[in-house]
């Protein structure tokens, strides 16, 4: 697995997106532009949290003041 | 349970393709419900409560009037989700959000879906009049891939922005659309798990309470999850047997294989549906 590769799947597991298993079948269908696009996006949002909760119905923000 | 979510109504400016709403009829909060769910606050201490729709903003009024039993020394937290449409400008945000009694903060829903009919611009400025008002402000995401996050990149400032994910789910115009996260395989870590919501009992307006808070909640015939009070359904076989129970415990009860359950079962709400409709079906659920 290249580097890039091996970032996206860190990138999926720590969001909560997959299991560590998932994550490496899911970014082997993924086509070199559609990696990039969401390299792109680790880059610029690299703390992302996946709810299994419904969250229309269960608040999920954490205490982190925007600024 | 330390968490109420109320589904105050079902109007909503907005026909999302995802909306897991979109196929109950119009409805909302009675006065009769408005005065029950005032007196239950009055009662009983909650950590927060949470107002969603539908569209929470256009029930500020019916929102308040609920708000109003909580004492005036209440910590608990107030809570909205929107879809943002008012924050047309920082003037606007302002006023509708300060409209509500007591608002501690606000989850907006951003995504692909949600794209199509508002403006990016929106994002940041309800961000700013929540930072104004020293509200919590955070980002909800609907996605039915990782991909979907990409959309991100269109927003200003999205490195300062809290963003929690959740996974489309086969229920109300997601299923019309056949919609829905996709997971490549199973993942049998959920099998350790219960139903993540056990915390918290949502009310339904025009229903009652569920522990649910999703699928099984939203079925046609709900008698079996949904009930007019807290103490019925505390009582409920559906109660105990999500408090009681890890999903492994359940498939064993029902004489589930897990080796037939498909990926999308790696969800704990795809998975309790999955159980509780083969019981149903099986007659081992009533």
């Amino acid at each position: 697995m290249k580097i890039n590769d091996k970032i996206l799947v860190a990138f999926l597991v720590s969001a909560g997106l997959f299991s560590l298993l998932q994550a490496g079948q899911y970014v082997k269908t993924l086509s070199a532009k559609e990696k990039r696009a969401l390299l792109s996006v680790q880059k610029v949002v690299p703390q992302i949290k996946m709810v299994c909760e419904s969250p229309d119905i269960q608040f999920t923000g954490n205490n982190k003041k925007t600024a | 349970m330390s968490k109420l979510a109320i589904l105050v109504g079902t109007a909503c400016n907005f026909r999302c393709k995802h909306c897991s709403i979109a196929h109950l009829p119009p409805r909302a909060l009675s006065r009769s419900e408005e005065a029950s769910l005032r007196a239950l606050l009055s009662k009983k201490k909650f950590e927060s409560v949470l107002f969603v729709g539908g569209e929470p903003t256009l029930y500020i009024d019916k929102i308040n009037r609920v708000l109003a039993g909580l004492p005036k020394s209440s910590e608990t937290k107030i809570y909205i989700t929107t879809n943002g449409y008012f924050a047309k400008s920082r003037d606007a945000a302002l006023k509708t959000l300060t409209s509500f009694h007591g608002l501690d903060a606000v989850q907006l829903s951003f995504d692909k879906y949600h794209q199509a009919f508002t403006d990016t611009k929106k994002v940041e400025i309800l961000r700013q009049a929540c930072l104004e008002l020293g509200l919590k402000f955070s980002v909800l995401m609907s996605i039915q891939s990782p991909l979907d996050l990409t959309i991100l990149k269109k927003l200003k400032n999205p490195d300062k922005l809290d963003i929690c994910v959740q996974g489309v789910q086969l229920l109300g115009a997601a299923s019309d659309n056949c919609l829905e996260y996709e997971y490549p395989s199973f993942d049998k870590r959920v099998l350790t798990r219960s139903c993540p919501n056990v915390d918290a009992i949502v009310y339904i307006c025009g229903e009652g309470f569920s522990t649910c808070c999703t699928q099984l909640v939203f079925k046609k015939d709900n008698r079996s999850f949904v009930h007019k009070t807290i103490k019925q359904h505390m009582a409920s076989k559906f109660y105990k047997m999500l408090h009681t129970n890890t999903f492994r415990d359940l498939l064993r009860k029902s004489g589930i294989s897990q080796s037939s359950l498909p990926p999308r079962c790696s969800h704990p709400c795809n998975l309790c549906s999955y159980i509780l409709d083969f019981q149903t079906r099986n007659k081992m659920f009533a």
